[in-house]
């Protein structure tokens, strides 16, 4: 048997084995800060679930409620308190519309308008007006028969806060941030200095961010 | 039979970002896969058989990202033209050299086949044992030999193809 050094095999299988190593070593990629907070505050919530006394089978519902719980924590940890953010606009975006479809609407506190894209396979289903931290949000809701329903949200007032969470898209010379959220995908931007999101639970982020440019850059969808 | 311990669970999310990050060849991907990933593991109480918490942690992640995958090609899209979008990581903006060395090293190691690939991320990201990953992925221990002598002649030949580091140099806009 011949010994290590005279194996050309194990010669290069050591090799191989070393440089994928000195690879590796030299790209160090720490999960983003974010991660690591949305994984304290999963764990915070399975840490509260197990010192509750043992109820009879939660079943989904329990499930469901336990999910929404972490969630909010996630959420209240990005938001950092009574400030704004793109994700809490984001769930008036994901809500149920509490008036009717307008003919046409501009947006409380802003001279945005809405848009209409009925034509293009998106027709208004409703609308909905809230209170976020003292800024007036108005929300449209469009509906694809093909891609499901979304949300488009603005935020009255100086742009509110992004966070960290998402990536930034550049197109046609504006900054798009994509993120998603309990499986929704939200695309936030700065409109005439007001945020506007746009956020879906069926709709793809490549699909959102392609009305977000048409809607901020009045080009064609 | 031991139980897993959510409160060790904190540690070990560095390792298993990198290795989502090169199963999934997307950072932002792996953020969402690694999420999923400890959604799954503290849904409720769980049994350590003959695993470590890396390696059981380990299944979990690929289990997941193998069903994620099933999902994402089932789910109707519009549009699949996400990769046409410009992306930057601002986390890594700083950093662009760095940040090169680890989309191309990740990105070679997302583009082995799934067998070789799992082997590399199992032992040479996760640290597992040749017999820890055998058991994680399902597999004897002289498969994972060899499927991870051929992942790590793949992902040397790979890096050494590249080209020099201003083809590759992010597409943001510096105006």
């Amino acid at each position: 048997m011949g010994s290590m050094s005279e194996d050309p095999d194990r010669e290069r299988v050591a090799a191989d084995e070393q440089r994928i190593a000195a690879l590796l070593r030299a790209v160090e990629a720490p999960a983003p800060a974010l991660l690591h907070q949305r994984i304290a505050a999963l764990n915070a919530g399975s840490r509260a679930r197990r010192r509750l006394p043992r109820a009879p089978a939660l079943g989904f519902a329990g499930a469901f409620a336990a999910a929404a719980a972490a969630l909010a924590i996630v959420l209240v940890t990005s938001t950092g308190g009574a400030a704004p953010s793109a994700l809490s606009a984001s769930r008036l975006a994901l809500a149920r519309p509490t008036g009717a479809a307008p003919a046409a609407l501009v947006a409380a506190g802003t001279t945005i308008r809405f848009p209409n894209w009925a034509d293009r396979g998106w027709p208004s289903t409703g609308t909905r007006r809230d209170t976020l931290d003292g800024r007036t949000v108005t929300t449209e809701f469009y509906r694809s028969y093909d891609v499901g329903t979304l949300g488009y949200a603005i935020v009255s007032g100086s742009p509110v806060k992004w966070g960290a969470a998402g990536r930034v898209v550049w197109r046609h010379g504006g900054d798009y941030r994509v993120m998603t959220s309990g499986g929704a995908q939200i695309v936030t931007w700065v409109q005439d200095g007001h945020t506007c999101v746009i956020a879906s639970r069926t709709a793809s982020a490549a699909t959102l961010v392609r009305l977000a440019v048409a809607q901020d850059r009045g080009s064609p969808v | 039979m031991p139980r897993l311990d959510p409160e060790s669970l904190p540690v070990h999310v560095d390792r298993l970002y990198r290795a989502a990050w090169a199963l999934c060849g997307s950072p932002h991907d792996a953020e969402d896969l690694v999420q999923e990933t400890f959604v799954r593991v503290l849904s409720r109480p769980r049994l350590l058989r003959n695993d470590d918490e890396l390696a059981y942690l380990m299944r979990v992640l690929r289990n997941t990202f193998l069903s994620s995958r099933r999902t994402a090609s089932r789910r109707p899209h519009v549009t699949a033209t996400l990769d046409e979008l410009e992306l930057a990581d601002p986390r890594v903006a700083d950093r662009p050299e760095h940040a090169l060395e680890a989309q191309a090293l990740y990105g070679a190691i997302a583009e082995l086949p799934d067998d070789f690939r799992l082997a590399l991320v199992a032992v040479d990201i996760l640290g597992l044992s040749y017999g820890e990953a055998g058991r994680a992925l399902g597999a004897r221990e002289a498969t994972i030999t060899t499927r991870l002598h051929r992942a790590r002649r793949k992902v040397v030949a790979s890096m050494d193809e590249r080209p020099p580091r201003e083809g590759s140099a992010p597409r943001r806009s510096l105006d």
